[in-house]
């Protein structure tokens, strides 16, 4: 087992622990009273979470937003786990290709369930039948794009500080890799990347499972 | 003489493959003038319309975040020339 793959379990699990513990918490509160502190802010980021999911899939969004939302979560996990000395689990490119699959898979299983297979035909030759080529090879290269895209942000963001590190004498690199460094290429890059991951997969699965006439 | 003949090839290819790499970056320059063109026009528009900041700013990191694409395939080939040979 690659290092990555052991992170990426090890990422699995602390998120696991931190939503459970965050549930508990979130059951026991008394919805009379204001909320405050950290719980006020999970509440608040669910809340516009599903207002941001609905906007897109309207009568369907309560069957997307646990897939759509656990994913955000496990990537904003995964993203910054290189700063608890993890190693980052999407800098694999076989966990990378596997958000890639991951990604084509949602895309086509939901297009298929929500649309009916003579739609989602019907759909994909919308134009005109002739450009069904071209609709399948977009349909092909648009998840494999998102994994590369996640793959090569992290990847850059791991050797560049890595090259930081191994730049400067280890007493001197330790104030301007941590103040500099860890916050742009581990926080900044890996949750903008998280995201983008998320309002990308939001998007093209809102484009296949949305009518093209309406 | 025919042993420094292969070593002299193995040295040219490793030569030639960190040419390319650093060639390959040029892509770079494409995701960069993309990435710019973007926040200008965002810092256009919030000069504009001052209240929907928010969203503006949320709107140009997903399209930079797009641009950076074609510059980070090109990046993947530099890591892929220089690791592989």
């Amino acid at each position: 087992m690659s290092p990555n793959m052991l992170s990426s379990l090890i990422v699995i699990i602390i998120a696991m622990i931190v939503l459970i513990l965050l549930g508990k918490k979130v059951e026991k509160l008394d919805p009379a009273k204001p909320f405050k502190g950290p719980i006020f802010i999970v509440v608040l980021g669910i809340d516009k979470l599903n207002e941001f999911i609905k906007g897109f899939y309207g009568e369907h969004w309560r069957k997307f937003t646990p897939l759509l939302t656990g994913i955000l979560i496990y990537l904003a996990f995964a993203n910054v786990a290189s700063l608890i000395g993890l190693q980052t689990p999407l800098s694999n490119i076989n966990i990378a290709l596997s958000f890639s699959l991951l990604a084509f898979l949602i895309i086509q299983v939901s297009g298929l369930w929500i649309r009916t297979p003579k739609n989602r035909l019907k759909d994909l030759a919308s134009p005109s039948p002739l450009l069904l080529p071209v609709n399948l090879v977009s349909e092909l290269s648009t998840p494999l794009a998102m994994g590369l895209r996640l793959f090569g942000n992290l990847l850059s963001g791991a050797v560049i500080t890595v090259l930081f590190y191994s730049l400067l004498p280890s007493a001197l690199s330790v104030l301007p890799i941590t103040v500099i460094a860890h916050p742009i290429f581990n926080i900044g890059f890996g949750l903008i990347q998280a995201f983008v991951y998320f309002m990308l997969l939001t998007i093209f699965l809102s484009m296949a499972i949305e009518s093209s006439e309406a | 003489m025919f042993l420094l003949a292969v070593e002299y090839n193995e040295f040219f290819i490793q030569g030639l493959a960190m040419l390319g790499a650093g060639i390959a970056m040029i892509g770079g320059l494409g995701a960069g003038i993309g990435q710019g063109f973007a926040g200008g026009k965002a810092v256009e528009a919030v000069g504009r319309q001052p209240e929907a900041s928010g969203k503006i700013t949320t709107t140009m990191l997903v399209g930079q975040a797009m641009a950076e694409t074609t510059g980070l395939y090109s990046l993947i080939i530099a890591f892929v020339l220089i690791f592989t040979t």
